[in-house]
């Protein structure tokens, strides 16, 4: 005790030199938006190396899972694949090649950032305006709805994650339309919810659970989930459900964006007919 | 420190920060020269001063001048490692019977040759490291080794030119 205190008593010009210095660096990068930007600048490029590195090494680790979900995929694309075509009546002949003209078309991206922790989640991918996404558009993973673009910058655009409070989907179960909204709780990122469902359909767990083109975003029977338990509530007037996601939220690589061709024909049809009954 | 050496310290600080933040640091002269003379305050430091009470001599005038030119740490840290290099110096090349006589080094005091190496070579330090922080980035940085060779050869000038000023009036006296 006695020398630790004759060490400091020795050294003491040092440590108020360096706490000096300190202070002064400190003041500097905090106060001087100069150097700031410089060491943010500086920060932020190592960190997005770092991040990159980091997925360059730990994308290996789940390629078996996307390699299988990519396969199934393909299955899916080669067996079906009309349901992207909106058809005409056959005496149509403006379209030779085709009986129908496509409806949708997909933008791959890949998912840059993700968050499923807070109760209303975003993510972030790699696409943007210049590769013609716009807010509104559905984005999917191989195994299913992951979300709704809002925000379009030029190379990139923010996508809110079915993990939203704020994301309604009408969906089908057991490829039957039933109006109620999918809609995320907050709690468990596995599970979504379908809430206030009639009770007179016959709801079983497992039945598969896939959207509807209703509000124009995705094509029909794009997966959601199964259900995974289903409670009566409002005495029984009710079901409450509770959906297993068909993708794991957490681990979004590779993503579509659903890309409908007469989106702003059918909303502004809409609209007409709102404002008419109105 | 003497008392006498406050009185002096304090009052050529309360002339030489005002010329340095309100005069000098708005003279254009060109893109290359921004001399710091108030470094003068910290060359004519007694020589065996504590080095406890320089260091906290030095932040104090240095974050004087930072309040002024709004960069705050910058002139501080500047300042502060001056400083220590100047203990450094003493306490490793200099006579340490010298030392011990207290003297403030100037015109007076001091071999006259000895004292333009000396500001010549601290005035160097000094814009080194300031201009270096200041700049940040090793971009360019020939114009940042032209800023830092005509600034302290101005201020050199300057100083030795003030500290020739007040040896002149001093022996006037007598």
């Amino acid at each position: 005790m006695q020398n630790l205190l004759q060490f400091l008593r020795n050294n003491f010009h040092i440590f108020l030199f360096l706490v000096l210095q300190i202070v002064s660096l400190t003041a500097l990068f905090r106060y001087n938006t100069y150097h700031q930007s410089i060491y943010f600048n500086t920060a932020s490029s190592v960190n997005g190396s770092v991040l990159g590195w980091r997925n360059d090494v730990t994308s290996y680790f789940n390629l078996r899972a996307q390699n299988e979900a990519l396969r199934k995929e393909n299955i899916t694309l080669r067996t079906a694949g009309t349901e992207n075509f909106l058809f005409f009546s056959s005496d149509t002949f403006l379209f030779k090649n085709r009986e129908g003209m496509v409806q949708f078309s997909y933008i791959p991206a890949k998912v840059i950032n993700n968050n499923t922790a807070k109760p209303k989640n975003y993510f972030t991918i790699n696409r943007g305006t210049d590769h013609g996404i716009k807010p509104g558009m559905g984005v999917i993973a191989p195994t299913g709805v992951v979300g709704v673009t809002t925000e379009c910058s030029r190379h990139f655009s923010v996508a809110m994650s079915i993990l939203n409070r704020d994301f309604k989907l009408t969906p089908k179960i057991n490829k039957q339309v039933h109006y109620g909204n999918v809609n995320w709780n907050g709690n468990d990122p596995r599970y979504v919810q379908i809430n206030r469902i009639n009770d007179y359909y016959d709801i079983l767990d497992g039945q598969e659970v896939a959207t509807t083109s209703y509000a124009h975003y995705f094509p029909t029977d794009i997966p959601i989930g199964r259900v995974h338990k289903v409670e009566k509530a409002g005495d029984g007037k009710y079901l409450n459900i509770d959906v297993e996601l068909s993708t794991d939220m957490s681990q979004l690589s590779t993503v579509y964006v659903i890309k409908n061709m007469y989106k702003s024909e059918l909303d502004s049809l809409e609209q007409s007919v709102s404002h008419e009954n109105r | 420190m003497k008392t006498a050496n406050w009185i002096r310290l304090i009052s050529y600080g309360l002339i030489l920060i005002p010329i340095q933040v309100l005069v000098i640091n708005n003279l254009e002269l060109n893109r290359y020269m921004f001399p710091q003379i108030y470094i003068l305050l910290l060359l004519t430091l007694p020589v065996n001063i504590q080095h406890w009470v320089s260091y906290l001599i030095a932040f104090v005038i240095g974050f004087t001048v930072d309040m002024f030119t709004y960069t705050p740490g910058l002139h501080a840290f500047t300042c502060v490692s001056v400083v220590f290099l100047r203990y450094v110096y003493f306490n490793n090349f200099v006579d340490k019977e010298w030392l011990s006589t207290g003297i403030s080094p100037d015109f007076n005091t001091t071999d006259g040759i000895w004292l333009v190496v000396y500001v010549s070579i601290y005035s160097l330090f000094f814009h080194f490291i300031l201009l270096t922080l200041e700049n940040f980035s090793f971009i360019h940085y020939g114009i940042t080794l032209l800023k830092i060779l005509y600034s302290s050869s101005l201020a050199i000038f300057l100083i030795l030119l003030l500290l020739f000023t007040f040896r002149a009036r001093t022996s006037d006296e007598r």
